[in-house]
């Protein structure tokens, strides 16, 4: 399974917790924003899992113009923690580009991968 | 790598942001740019147009984010980039139909300061 790292910051400490958490195998790479949404959108890659600072728009803004909103998922936001059940819902509907805020980076990225593996 | 320009009309072509909010986010770009001789922090002025866009477009359509945190805040208030952050958020205002919420504004100045500590 390939998983894309877009977003607009800290993607190294992103990728580094898609490995640790992500399934046996997983191959991550980490691209600009435009490249990795357009990765999933070609098929290149099954996910895009990206952060920003400030929650409003920068960690999926581009993956919502490439890939469409109905296969995006803000997992969390300021003031908006992440909730398990709410990314287990998102990712058995088939989506596949997630957002969140750095500082919740080491909750949500085990979060996301815990669905990923259970499907 | 894509242009500003390239940047927000993938942004517009997806229905992220407006028309409207595309065109205050170029402009804020170009005025960075008249104010220093040196190149701009490509990577964070990225950062800064995708969000400032998205925020605009969010205002517009009556969305709402909580602010940052409120010691990461003092921290920017206190930053020696804080009044050109403050010169640029009012012409944002000045130039923008609606107010802008402080929860936005906290934002935009965060961005600013990152850009203009590293145009120094």
């Amino acid at each position: 399974m390939k998983i894309v790292i877009g977003g607009q910051v800290d993607k190294k400490e992103v990728e580094a917790l898609v490995k640790e958490h992500g399934p046996n195998g997983v191959e991550t790479s980490i691209k600009s924003d435009v490249e990795a949404a357009m990765a999933v959108k070609t098929g290149q890659a099954e996910y895009y899992v990206g952060a920003c600072h400030t929650g409003g728009g920068g960690a999926l803004a581009m993956a919502i113009a490439i890939i469409g909103k109905p296969s995006c998922e803000t997992v969390s936001m300021p003031g908006r923690k992440p909730s398990e059940e709410k990314i287990q819902q998102a990712v058995k509907e088939g989506k596949k580009a997630f957002g969140f805020t750095a500082d919740h980076m080491e909750t949500v990225v085990p979060m996301i991968m815990r669905a990923i593996k259970a499907l | 790598m894509t242009t500003i320009k390239e940047r927000l009309d993938i942004l517009k072509a997806g229905d992220v942001i407006s028309e409207e909010a595309s065109t205050i986010a170029e402009e804020a770009v170009q005025r960075l740019s008249v104010h220093t001789q040196r190149p701009l922090p490509q990577n964070k002025v990225e950062m800064l147009v995708t969000h400032l866009a998205s925020a605009l477009t969010r205002m517009s359509r009556g969305e709402s984010v909580d602010g940052p945190p409120e010691e990461l805040f003092s921290e920017i208030e206190k930053s020696e980039q804080i009044d050109l952050a403050n010169r640029e958020i009012n012409w944002l205002k000045s130039n923008w139909g609606d107010e802008i919420p402080k929860s936005e504004i906290a934002f935009l100045k965060m961005h600013y300061v990152s850009i203009f500590k590293d145009m120094k």
